[in-house]
């Protein structure tokens, strides 16, 4: 016969301090668990979802895929558009996209300084990049900028500060904000963008840094790949986005890793906190749980009620865990060497997060539990 | 008795374990080469004095017919993805080249004049759309002879459009 369930739910409030000690330390474990998890989320999404299959991207030999290290001939766009075959095209525009990318100082109107991501684009831009989203304000015109939803946040500022109209300072320019632009989530997300003119103007340059193109097909990504190979008097390196993504995926594995190691850390340290708190727990009942075993309940049902105790106190620290990780993590920006993501509290993070809380409730119950039914009924019943 | 059920877990999880690994599918011995391979651009005859790549360059008109010599490699990635195409470089380059290395026979400089475009073209001379991995069962580092046309540019850049393909056996 086992215990009755309104057993173990009365013997939780019977102690209010010890139990809601034990409920904040579960909680807190749990919280942490899901912020780390969050990161990792966030970062892969961010990455995943940069990378479009149709998109190549064509960049300068040596800079090893590093856009901020490429410098390539402005005359590269024409040259790719009248040679490749299957490049998007509308009324009568090549989805050829010129770009020209730094990381630089950026100040604004409070004298706020930060690295922000520039991108000097031209009106083909958004023909290559499908996904970006005009939300508030126009597209920029001659000394203004266009900000990505997470360009604050890489700055170092917070998007109250940069509304449309404020200031910022590069490049010894200043440049008006003259809207802002999402891109679901993409690295993109987290630049400003300006007119490439003026961003070489600014920077007294004439080069660029890439070429993006939108292609039909993955023929003609093979098109542009053979074209850099043909040409090498240009120094040219061609690479789809989503290959270029990936290639960061991997550069930012250790980083992942190192998330991820220290998630079961964390759980690690729950795992003992539970055990601490259930020992405590467990050391003051022992008179009661030897007057359980005399009027006749068996060890296993005793030591399904302390696993029941534990597991609804998990259950509780859990979902609370969870509830404030979706009110208060979910979608944090956060700064990265990259750019900026948001934290991603998802399905799968709520999945790892939940299932470590309750496995803490019930580990943590069993040792204890075990060593109070070791004991013998009849010392049980004399101790103090 | 628990002796005797551990026992029996123990012989069970064994037993187990055995059985998986009778059951796991061994691999059997495949193919290399793939469906698309295309045995009409393979040499049966390695080509007689063939120009080396650095030699070719040097010396090769455009439109020449020509035999070259030389080592598949010379950048990071030397096949295109999905095309009848590759580079290939002179013997006297190292191969580790493109990949890890940095010695002076590396140098772009170097590089540059010892290095050379293949790509397989019907008769439109447009580059076929098979990597050229699967048309000619080819992998990084093969030495080969190709036979074909040579192309060059104002700019010094220099293409082969290869008929046929002798690849040396691994030495």
């Amino acid at each position: 016969m086992l215990l009755p369930w309104e057993y173990g739910v009365r013997n939780l409030a019977r102690r209010p301090v010890r139990t809601g000690l034990t409920l904040f330390a579960l909680a807190t474990v749990v919280t942490l668990m899901l912020v780390v998890i969050g990161f990792i989320r966030g970062l892969e999404r961010s990455l995943a979802i940069s990378g479009d299959p149709n998109v190549a991207l064509v960049f300068s030999l040596t800079a090893e895929d590093n856009p901020e290290n490429s410098s390539i001939p402005a005359n590269i766009p024409d040259l790719l558009a009248a040679t490749i075959e299957g490049v998007s095209e509308n009324f009568g525009n090549q989805a050829v996209s010129a770009e020209l990318f730094l990381a630089t100082r950026v100040t604004n109107e409070a004298g706020h300084q930060g690295f922000g991501l520039i991108r000097g684009v031209t009106n083909q831009a958004p023909q290559v990049r499908r996904n970006l989203r005009l939300v508030e304000g126009q597209w920029p015109k001659a000394g203004e900028v266009l900000l990505g939803r997470l360009a604050a946040t890489k700055m170092g500022q917070t998007t109250a500060r940069l509304n449309i109209g404020d200031r910022l300072d590069f490049e010894g320019e200043s440049w008006t904000i003259s809207g802002h632009f999402i891109a679901d989530g993409a690295a993109f997300e987290s630049e400003v963008w300006c007119r490439l003119e003026d961003l070489q103007l600014a920077t007294k340059r004439q080069d660029l840094s890439l070429v993006a193109l939108w292609l039909e097909n993955r023929r003609s990504l093979g098109e542009v790949e053979l074209f850099c190979k043909e040409r090498l008097d240009l120094e040219l390196s061609a690479i789809s986005e989503l290959d270029y993504y990936r290639g960061l995926q991997q550069f930012y594995k250790p980083v992942r890793w190192m998330a991820w190691t220290v998630v079961w850390m964390v759980a690690g340290a729950g795992i003992f906190t539970g055990l601490n708190m259930m020992y405590g727990s467990v050391a003051g009942r022992i008179r009661e749980i030897a007057t359980l075993r005399a009027i006749g309940f068996r060890r296993r049902a005793v030591l399904i009620g302390l696993m029941h105790e534990g597991l609804l106190m998990a259950a509780c620290a859990t979902l609370f865990a969870g509830l404030m990780a979706v009110m208060f993590v979910d979608g944090f920006a956060v700064k990265f060497t990259m750019g900026a993501f948001r934290l991603r509290i998802d399905s799968l993070a709520l999945m790892i997060g939940c299932g470590v809380g309750l496995f803490l409730g019930v580990a943590g119950a069993i040792p204890p539990a075990i060593k109070a039914l070791r004991a013998e009924i009849a010392n049980g019943l004399k101790s103090s | 008795m628990k002796k005797l059920f551990f026992l029996l877990l123990a012989t069970g999880v064994v037993a187990l374990w055995g059985c998986n690994l009778s059951t796991t599918p061994t691999s059997t011995p495949t193919s290399n080469i793939s469906q698309n391979f295309a045995p009409q651009f393979i040499a049966a005859v390695e080509p007689v004095d063939p120009f080396s790549v650095g030699a070719a360059r040097q010396s090769a008109e455009h439109d020449q017919a020509i035999s070259i010599e030389g080592r598949i490699g010379g950048t990071p990635q030397p096949f295109v993805n999905g095309l009848a195409a590759f580079t290939m470089v002179d013997f006297s380059i190292p191969d580790c080249c493109g990949a890890e290395c940095t010695t002076p026979e590396c140098s772009p400089a170097e590089l540059a004049q010892n290095i050379v475009t293949v790509k397989f073209v019907d008769q439109n001379k447009k580059t076929l759309t098979v990597d050229a991995r699967e048309l000619l069962n080819l992998k990084e580092k093969d030495a080969v002879v190709i036979d074909g046309l040579v192309q060059r540019d104002q700019h010094g850049n220099f293409t082969v459009l290869a008929n046929k393909i002798f690849i040396r056996p691994n030495q």
